[in-house]
């Protein structure tokens, strides 16, 4: 009966600004990314499924940003959020400090898809079967009209292939002809052709052979490299998102627990759910691994909605009240 | 075995081999001579050797490899040859009506005798058969080419979905024969000019195009949230390209078994209307008329009856293993 009476409790809904600034107030660096207090709900009444509940975070021009937590925690939902596959219930992302959710012409969301890509997590499923990869790869440009003639998006797209250490022969060949990992490298070629500013990630490498998942991760830092791209890596492999990623978020049940740099989580976890994912890492010293406490987090003992963003150090968040983080950092 | 025999396959009787000493009684044994050091190319390791795969290449090996897809080419093609070689000999006079000649029975002359006003049965039957398929050719991609681009639109907006949900609800609870009579008696009414087959096709189109075009929407509906439409949509593909690119290239093997399902069900349609007086007319050369000819004596003259009736049977069956025998080949799980 309780659940009546939730619609007057609920605050009304907030507006937010259409644009917002660029610079981040308070070490200045360009904010490619913002996302301000994301409700992502499915379902309706009793059987709703909150996947995220007031995400906060923003990405910064130039950086990879790890999204990492076990499945169900809202990592995918979150990406396909920004992309606009996912309706938001609450809140607003901003690109650029412009607006990308809620209501946008035909224009605008192009607009947008243009300049935010996505590497999809199974390349099997991810890539047309019944197309070549000529216009698998070719698609974003025919969509956004960026070639002159068809020699010119040949050019590219071979540009592209090599970029991707395929070769121009594959042009004509169909997607099931190819391996796990060069599948996963014609995605790639797909979403970076078009020139995108900031690039999804969504477990590109979970379901690639082990063999070829450094492979594919270092040709996702050359790339980045070479075109100035900005990620958003979503993994629950925390290993990998510590290779690659600048700053990290862990999400837990559709909260993001702890943000900060990927150095200082790695090497002073506070929020015992961060602590019991890295004690989860598997160590590859037979010496070190038997000394390893593993912890196992409870989730009832927190009520993430009692709790809310408190800033411990420097550009460094975590989930709690001052007290429950008061004991986090003082138990050792 | 013996031992000689071995002797000969011995590395040591190898050229390139001869300094290698297998057993370690020879000194001078030189290890690198072994190991050529060859240069890793990332490019060269990207090459696929496999022939490039082709579907339609792969579709008609297995299709050729089944025994009743062999029987199903070959009456295919021999009903081919006989609807468009046999009504070409039709000797001066056989398809007209002469009371003298009436009700024979088979013979030299008239291989499967005469119906009730005097034409020769079997030039009949087969320059009926003709018309009849070619009916119900023309029909079927009439229906098909409707109802899948309105099944498409159908399941890939799903807003329009109560909208073609009661339309289907309309047309499919009327029971069909009752449809095509009703839609061939408002047409021959509101144009009186109109061809008989014109009308006929018409309304077996519109009682038909909606079960293609829910059958094509249950097919939409079950690809189109995987992935790679997903991703074809955060690339900006605009509906139209997702529809022929996207979703049509997955369809087009159940469009095409569906397709020669069809084609059987049309002549039998075809069939039933002229049979009871909404399709052609009777003095029109139709199977169906035919056998609405021949049922007026089947107890005098059972052969007036048979004639076509053991023809439409060879026909839809024809057409429905043909049908099945595609149905397996196009599947692409079947491939190997």
């Amino acid at each position: 009966m309780s659940n009546i009476f939730d619609i007057f409790r609920k605050e009304s809904k907030k507006s937010y600004p259409s644009t917002v600034s660029t610079k981040d107030s308070v070490n200045g660096r360009d904010i490619l990314l913002e996302v301000r207090d994301v409700d992502v709900f499915f379902g309706a009444g009793k059987h709703t499924v909150k996947a995220c509940n007031s995400l906060n975070f923003k990405i910064y021009t130039g950086e990879t940003f790890g999204l990492v937590g076990e499945s169900g925690s809202g990592k995918t939902t979150i990406s396909r959020a920004i992309l606009g596959i996912n309706k938001l219930t609450n809140g607003a992302i901003y690109f650029k400090g412009e607006k990308i959710t809620g209501k946008l012409t035909k224009k605008e969301s192009l607009a947008v898809k243009s300049k935010i890509q996505m590497i999809f997590q199974d390349p099997a499923a991810s890539l047309n079967e019944r197309a070549n990869v000529d216009y698998i790869i070719s698609e974003g440009l025919y969509n956004f009209k960026m070639y002159e003639n068809t020699d010119d998006r040949l050019h590219k797209v071979t540009d592209m292939l090599h970029k991707v250490s395929l070769l121009p022969e594959h042009l004509s060949r169909y997607p099931h002809e190819f391996s796990g990992g060069q599948r996963q490298r014609i995605g790639i070629a797909r979403a970076l052709i078009i020139e995108p500013e900031l690039v999804l990630a969504d477990e590109p490498i979970s379901s690639l052979d082990v063999s070829i998942r450094a492979q594919v991760l270092n040709l996702l830092k050359k790339l980045q490299r070479d075109n100035d791209l900005t990620y958003l890596f979503v993994a629950h492999d925390l290993s990998i998102i510590k290779y690659i990623s600048d700053r990290v978020a862990v999400m837990n049940d559709g909260y993001i627990v702890e943000l900060g740099n990927a150095n200082d989580i790695y090497s002073n976890p506070i929020h015992p759910y961060t602590k019991s994912l890295l004690t989860a890492i598997p160590q590859p010293d037979p010496r070190t691994k038997n000394d390893r406490k593993k912890l196992v987090y409870n989730r009832q003992s927190i009520n993430y909605e009692e709790c809310e963003y408190l800033e411990v150090s420097d550009s460094r968040f975590v989930l709690g009240t001052p007290e429950l983080i008061k004991q986090w950092t003082t138990k050792q | 075995m013996n031992k000689r025999n071995w002797d000969k396959f011995s590395l040591k009787n190898f050229s390139e081999f001869k300094d290698v000493d297998i057993d370690g009684q020879n000194s001078a044994v030189n290890e690198d001579s072994l190991f050529k050091f060859v240069e890793l190319d990332e490019f060269k390791s990207e090459v696929i050797k496999v022939e490039p795969y082709s579907y339609w290449k792969s579709v008609m090996r297995t299709f050729i490899r089944k025994p009743s897809a062999l029987i199903a080419i070959i009456s295919m093609l021999l009903l081919l040859l006989a609807i468009i070689v046999i009504p070409m000999f039709t000797p001066e006079g056989f398809l007209d009506f002469s009371i003298a000649d009436k009700d024979l029975p088979p013979d030299s002359v008239h291989l499967w005798g005469t119906d009730l006003v005097g034409r020769d049965l079997f030039f009949m039957t087969w320059t009926g058969a003709r018309k009849s398929i070619g009916l119900a050719l023309i029909t079927s991609s009439l229906v098909v080419v409707i109802g899948t681009g309105f099944g498409l639109i159908w399941g890939f907006y799903r807003k329009l979905d109560p909208i073609f949900i009661e339309l289907y609800n309309l047309i499919a609870n009327i029971p069909a024969l009752l449809l095509y009579m009703l839609l061939s008696y408002v047409l021959s009414q509101a144009f009186p000019a109109m061809a008989a087959e014109v009308r006929l096709i018409i309304s077996l189109t519109i009682a038909s195009w909606i079960g293609v075009a829910r059958f094509i929407r249950n097919q939409t509906l079950i690809i189109t949230n995987r992935e790679y439409n997903l991703a074809s949509k955060t690339l900006g593909t605009p509906p139209a390209r997702i529809m022929t690119k996207n979703l049509l290239p997955y369809l087009l093997s159940v469009i095409i078994t569906q397709t020669s399902l069809i084609i059987p069900g049309m002549i039998s349609s075809e069939v039933a209307m002229s049979f009871f007086g909404v399709g052609l007319p009777s003095n029109a050369i139709s199977l169906g008329a035919l056998l609405d000819l021949g049922r007026q004596k089947f107890e005098l003259y059972p052969f007036q009856l048979l004639a076509p009736a053991g023809v439409l049977s060879f026909i839809i069956f024809t057409f429905f293993l043909f049908g099945l025998a595609l149905t397996d080949a196009l599947d692409p799980k079947k491939h190997r």
